[in-house]
């Protein structure tokens, strides 16, 4: 019974709003643009965070026509469930044999042969077999 | 279970990333056979020219499985093809050649036309030969039986290539290749307008080489097309010229066949438009070269023609000669349209050959000649031995019927009564029933005149029955009549019938009732008898 009576006496109060919350800062009766800085970080954040959502899903979204090798590293990497271990030493094996494009390395088994590894990759020989075993 | 390596292609056939058609062409020079024939699939399937191309610029050195992968990518490899084609390197044209023959692809005409036309290009004779090979190969295709296992519609592929045909024959001044035309005219058929208009235009620049195409090609397309004019309702004069100039073994085998069977009535009327046949004429496969199956059938062409009648008995006499009765046989029927005493005289020879079917023949034909002594020799063939003959000779004789011999009796004397009766006794097998008919009748002289008939018609026994009820006739004068006929067919039933008409209230039917009866005992016969006494009145 009491509640609606309230309401009545805000209501009859409407011409103070404007000032509503003047109490709280008693020293500052106006807002300066300095207190829209926290905001303004606030809303640079999310807009880099939706960048980079957005450049991650392009970047792992393999049905758009595109040109790009690295791209088609990552495709067959991910057809083939590599680590990113895996994936990085396939891209050395790539280097090592100064390959036009990264992929070509699934499509080269004799790559793979400890015979043909260069000396400074002689110590992933197992894990290297292990993957050609996995590739081909 | 598929491998890493499955897998791998999997990707890169489907990947819509460039480098994946990058990477494979990179891996076609140093990789294993396995992954080689991969590749070689890989770039197949994918929908990219420079793929392709790598395929045709390698395809000399692949082998026969390798060849055989370029079946899945047909319908794909169009744009490659055009390039390798137009190109100036001699092995990757020599190669899309190969791979156009192979895969049929119809597509690669029209640019082969281009290249045709191409003065300058080295590669014109081979362009020349492959468009000439793939068009008639489609006409095949197009006018040959439908190959269920073959999802391409032949007929779009026929449009497809008569638009860029008909423009190459629009620049024939210009370019001046016969070929042009020829796969044109194969192609076109006659329902093309422009072969038409080419053809109804002596002056237009392609009329000879179009003419020389139809008279001496021997594709299947084109003699399918000349066959076809035939059944046309305004098949032009160009195209029967032609028809009639040519005499090669292949046409005149499928011009035969169109009189295996009665001809069609549109084909008559364009034969009737030819004067002349070419392979009536002397030479290396002519008329004195048929069969006697050929002869006879060409005999039936040339009878629908509109050739000279001493050549055409010349014809019909050559085969007459010989001793296949079913070619003797049509040679005769031919004889039907030719008038004249030489015609006449072959005629009148054959009415008495061997063959029962020829003589049918000839006596069909006796009527319409309107020879002297064709009605006695017509009654002598209705007594012959031959069914057929006889079967003839009573069409011939046809006005011979009871029903006229009924409307012109009254006026008849009594011996062109026996004359006519005795004809139509031969002619007409159905007199029996007419006879009843009359019997029937609510006149009495019509009865009487029946009674009278069937005497002179010798069908009393077949009407005895009848005759028997009206010896019970209101009418004395019927009565009586029937009486006295009655004694032609003396059986126990007709003496039983007399005997009681020997009761009868009239003195004249009791009278003639007797007289029928003395017949039976004068003829001393046993009663059951089928025979009248001879002599009785």
């Amino acid at each position: 019974m009491n509640l609606p009576m309230l309401h009545w006496a805000l209501f009859a109060q409407v011409s103070k709003w404007s000032r509503l919350g003047d109490g709280l800062h008693r020293s500052r009766g106006r807002m300066d643009l300095a207190d829209l800085i926290p905001l303004a970080i606030a809303l640079v954040i999310v807009a880099i965070t939706c960048a980079c959502v957005a450049v991650i899903k392009k970047r792992n979204d393999f049905s758009k026509p595109c040109n790009d090798s690295q791209k088609l590293f990552r495709e067959l990497s991910k057809a083939h469930h590599l680590n990113r271990g895996n994936q990085r030493l396939l891209r050395e094996l790539a280097e090592a044999f100064q390959l036009d494009q990264p992929v070509e390395v699934f499509l080269q088994p004799a790559l793979f042969e400890a015979c043909h590894l260069p000396q400074h990759m002689q110590s992933e020989r197992d894990r290297l077999t292990e993957l050609q075993q996995k590739l081909f | 279970m598929n491998t890493g390596l499955d897998t791998t292609f999997e990707v890169l056939t489907k990947s819509r990333n460039e480098a994946a058609g990058a990477a494979l062409l990179a891996c076609l020079d140093n990789s294993d056979d396995k992954v080689f024939n991969e590749t070689l699939q890989a770039l197949l399937a994918r929908r990219k020219k420079s793929g392709h191309l790598e395929f045709l610029k390698r395809w000399h050195q692949l082998t026969d499985v390798q060849r055989s992968y370029i079946q899945e990518a047909r319908g794909r490899m169009s744009g490659a093809l055009r390039d390798a084609i137009l190109t100036q390197e001699e092995q990757l044209f020599a190669n899309a050649c190969q791979v156009v023959e192979q895969l049929s692809d119809f597509d690669i005409i029209p640019t082969l036309v281009t290249l045709v036309e191409n003065q300058k290009s080295n590669h014109v004779k081979a362009a020349t030969a492959l468009m000439q090979k793939l068009v008639a190969q489609l006409s095949e295709w197009v006018h040959g039986a439908r190959d269920e296992s073959e999802n391409r519609d032949p007929k779009a592929f026929q449009r497809f290539v008569l638009e860029s045909l008909e423009r190459s024959v629009e620049r024939f001044r210009q370019h001046q290749k016969p070929e042009i035309i020829d796969s044109f005219v194969i192609l076109g058929g006659p329902t093309s307008t422009l072969l038409s208009k080419i053809l109804d235009d002596p002056h237009h620049a392609c009329y000879l080489t179009v003419i020389n195409t139809l008279t001496t090609s021997s594709s299947t397309g084109v003699i399918d097309m000349l066959l076809n004019a035939l059944h046309c309702e305004s098949t032009s004069l160009g195209l029967l010229n032609v028809i009639s100039k040519r005499n090669d073994k292949k046409f005149i085998d499928q011009l035969l066949d169109l009189s295996s069977d009665s001809i069609p009535p549109t084909v008559t009327k364009n034969l009737a438009r030819i004067n002349s046949f070419a392979w009536l004429q002397p030479s290396d496969y002519s008329f004195e070269q048929f069969s006697e199956a050929d002869k006879a059938r060409s005999i039936k062409l040339a009878a629908a023609s509109d050739i000279k009648q001493s050549k055409l008995l010349e014809l019909i006499n050559n085969v007459l000669q010989g001793s296949e009765s079913e070619s003797r046989f049509v040679a005769a029927e031919a004889l039907m349209s030719i008038r004249g005493s030489k015609a006449d005289e072959i005629l009148m020879d054959l009415l008495y050959d061997e063959d029962p079917n020829l003589q049918a023949m000839c006596v069909r034909q006796l009527r319409e000649r309107q020879l002297a002594g064709t009605k006695s020799i017509l009654i002598k063939m209705v007594d012959s031995l031959h069914e057929v003959v006889r079967e003839a000779a009573r069409e011939a004789l046809s006005e011979f019927t009871f029903s006229n011999f009924l409307v012109g009796y009254d006026s008849m004397n009594g011996d062109a009564r026996r004359l006519t009766a005795m004809l139509v006794r031969k002619v007409d097998l159905e007199i029996a029933p007419g006879i009843i008919s009359e019997l029937e009748s609510n006149a009495g002289r019509r009865r009487i005149r029946a009674i009278e008939m069937a005497h002179l018609l010798d069908v009393v026994p077949d009407v005895a029955d009848k005759l028997i009820e009206r010896l019970k006739d209101e009418d004395h004068m019927v009565r009586t009549a029937a009486a006295t006929t009655l004694q032609y067919h003396l059986t126990p039933e007709t003496q039983e019938a007399l005997q009681q008409a020997t009761q009868d209230t009239s003195a004249t039917v009791q009278n003639a009732a007797r007289i029928s009866l003395s017949a039976f005992a004068n003829l001393n016969l046993p009663t059951n008898s089928l025979y009248p006494m001879e002599g009785t009145p």
